[in-house]
């Protein structure tokens, strides 16, 4: 009896060490990758206490400088530490919906300080407006500052793991309400609130949200008028075939009718585009189709574009980047006014390089900023432009440009083009203050030329 | 002897339980074939080992302790690992199969020794295009694109493209590893497009689909507009 039950059960209890093992080898795993993780998820919290600290402190010490050019590095700083505290801070694992504000309070500040640096290395003086709004900006890190102190005492005490705001704000999503840690940081966005609007010239000031579009008309185009449009603005060779649907609307900057080119022939290729509520404008387009060997060069393509966007009333463009991929040519293109280059206005078109047609379209650039320029004249002269750029580089080109800033203002400035080492730059220098504006560099691959 | 039968199924029964979750783990990987894996790739392991006469079992599709002795035979004489499991290695011994490699977008090198480019961004975009938005028509993979690439541009988000796909709890698809399935020449050209600077959405910063539970939220964003199963707000 017993030699009978004996294999099995030896059979049986080797099997449970087996499972147990195992199942004692991944838990042990498991409590390592929990550990790391946590501490990576540590670490960035720390740091963003620290870089919230310095920031508060840079602050403070904005309000008790002069403002003058000795002052620029400590306005560099706070955009350093205010950009390193936003890395941290978005790599906690909380939702935007937690964090969201208090990012963009990170990000406003260090973009601020990063303006005024610009400013009064220019010479410009801080105005009372300007100290006023960093004045607020550090009473806010300071407040920012304690609430994440509070918040590291709790860790310290091991009352909060970061672990378990990874927790809680998975069962968040389901429930939409906050407990446990995510809910001290929810509670920190919610003051943010409180911040003033900060409009100024930066990527992140708060009146970029509100620009809206010039280059449109005025009158209001029903959803029918929308289709006519799109079916004759698409290139389609074979136009007889399709047919335009509404697919909805849109609500961004150029509101408008989302229309859709569906073939008769039940084929799954679609075109689709928007066309502006005001003024009825193909504002962009996209054929998805795929593309056979390339039998254009990129010149035949570039004309292609050009006639395209003549036909269509974009006249006087010029062609100043082009990329290819995918056998197609992607040409960007700029208005000219008086013989100057207006790089705000930009149209985007793609050509297929099987049979040049144009298979997207996107003017979105020019219909927001397209108008006619006051245009004044330089106070410099192109010499004392040149000037400006290093004496090494070797200077092929100067033409008269407007440029966007960051901020979504104009730059009126000379574009140099030189060679330095076999490289091609593009200094923009002011053409009213002489100052430096921007400088690019042309970085030409097989497949088209990148600007940084 | 009625007893006796009883203890075999008990047995069996244990083995089989042993079995299915060894076989629940082995699938829960990618591609390696395990005692207790089934298929067509088994079946076709089986083939390779008999004409090469390591193995005389039958050719069923199901992983046997006598495929794995065959297979731990096959890897002796090839100078592998002797664990008669069949990873990419053995797999690609046996001239079956290579592990599939990720489509990555290679860069065209310049004449100057420039390593400046976007072909990175292409990679890392298109990939969350394929996790997120695989079953979209182009535009609204486009869309997901863009909105990668607005959110770099937003204050509210991670400066660089990478800390935006790699935001903790920012897409589902990065966070279960999905993102890292082989991409389609669709997602990378969809990519291109959103880094020339296509945008469908305006200027959207999230998307989400309204058929499935998301926080209440997200609702209280402006909503842009919807493109296939996507809807797109700021």
């Amino acid at each position: 009896m017993i030699k009978r039950w004996g294999i099995p059960a030896l059979l049986g209890l080797l099997i449970l060490t087996a499972i147990g093992f195992w199942g004692y080898k991944e838990y042990q795993d498991r409590i390592v990758l929990e550990n790391y993780l946590n501490n990576r998820y540590q670490m960035s919290f720390y740091n963003l206490i620290n870089r919230v600290q310095n920031m508060e402190v840079l602050l403070g010490k904005t309000l008790a400088v002069s403002g003058d050019t000795d002052n620029t590095l400590i306005f560099s700083e706070i955009w350093l530490q205010a950009e390193g505290a936003r890395e941290n801070l978005t790599q906690l694992p909380l939702t935007s919906s937690m964090v969201g504000r208090t990012a963009k309070f990170l990000a406003q500040s260090g973009d601020f300080a990063r303006v005024q640096a610009n400013k009064i290395t220019s010479g410009q003086i801080l105005t009372e407006e300007e100290y006023s709004t960093l004045n607020s900006l550090y009473r806010q890190a300071a407040q920012l500052n304690k609430d994440l102190q509070g918040m590291e005492a709790k860790v310290a005490d091991g009352r909060l793991t970061v672990s378990e705001i990874v927790q809680s704000a998975r069962q968040d999503l389901a429930k939409g309400t906050p407990t446990g840690a995510a809910k001290n940081f929810q509670g920190i966005d919610q003051q943010m609130q409180g911040f003033p609007t900060l409009i100024y010239d930066g990527p992140f000031s708060d009146h970029l949200d509100r620009v809206t579009p010039v280059g449109l008309g005025n009158e209001d185009i029903s959803a029918d008028e929308a289709r006519t449009i799109a079916r004759r603005f698409i290139d389609i060779k074979d136009d007889e075939s399709y047919r335009a649907q509404i697919s909805g609307r849109t609500k961004e900057k150029i509101p408008g009718y989302l229309v859709e080119l569906i073939p008769r022939n039940g084929e799954a290729r679609r075109i689709v585009g928007n066309v502006s509520n005001k003024g009825g404008k193909m504002v962009w387009y996209m054929d998805s189709r795929d593309i056979g060997a390339p039998k254009l060069t990129t010149d035949q393509a570039r004309e292609k574009a050009l006639q395209f966007l003549e036909a269509k009333g974009y006249k006087n463009v010029t062609n100043i980047y082009h990329q290819l991929q995918d056998n197609r040519a992607i040409f960007n293109f700029i208005p000219q006014q008086q013989g100057v280059v207006i790089y705000p206005d930009q149209i985007k078109v793609s050509v297929a390089l099987d049979n040049g047609q144009v298979i997207g379209f996107d003017a979105r650039g020019y219909l927001m900023a397209h108008k006619k320029r006051d245009i004044p004249a330089p106070q410099i002269s192109a010499n004392e432009a040149k000037k400006k750029v290093n004496k090494r580089m070797e200077i092929t080109e100067t033409k008269l440009a407007i440029i966007p800033t960051d901020g979504g203002k104009e730059r009126f400035s000379y574009e140099i083009t030189g060679n330095i080492d076999g490289e091609t730059y593009l200094v923009y220098v002011n053409a009213i203050t002489g100052k430096t504006d921007k400088v690019l560099k042309l970085i030409e691959q097989e497949n088209g030329i990148l600007t940084m | 002897m009625q007893l006796g039968n009883k203890k075999k199924y008990l047995i069996w029964f244990i083995t089989a339980i042993f079995l299915c979750s060894v076989a629940g783990y082995a699938f829960a990987q990618n591609d390696t074939l395990y005692w207790g894996s089934s298929g067509t790739k088994v079946r076709a392991v089986q083939q390779r080992l008999k004409d090469w006469g390591y193995y005389d079992g039958p050719v069923d599709g199901y992983f046997s302790g006598k495929t794995a002795s065959a297979v731990r035979k096959f890897q002796a004489y090839h100078g592998l690992a002797t664990d008669g499991i069949v990873g990419p290695k053995t797999f690609s011994a046996m001239g079956l199969y290579t592990p599939p490699r990720k489509t990555t977008y290679t860069a065209k090198t310049t004449t100057t020794g420039v390593y400046v480019g976007n072909d990175h961004n292409i990679n890392l975009l298109a990939r969350v295009i394929m996790g997120e938005a695989a079953d979209e028509p182009y535009v609204g993979k486009v869309a997901v694109g863009a909105v990668l690439l607005n959110r770099t541009r937003s204050s509210s988000f991670p400066q660089t493209l990478s800390g935006v796909v790699y935001q903790p709890m920012a897409f589902e698809s990065v966070s279960n590893g999905q993102y890292n399935r082989a991409l389609s020449p669709e997602a990378v050209k969809a990519a291109r497009d959103a880094l020339a600077g296509y945008d469908p959405t305006g200027g959207a910063i999230f998307f989400w689909n309204p058929y499935k539970p998301v926080s209440k939220w997200i609702w209280s964003r402006s909503i842009v507009t919807q493109i296939g199963n996507h809807v797109f707000a700021k």
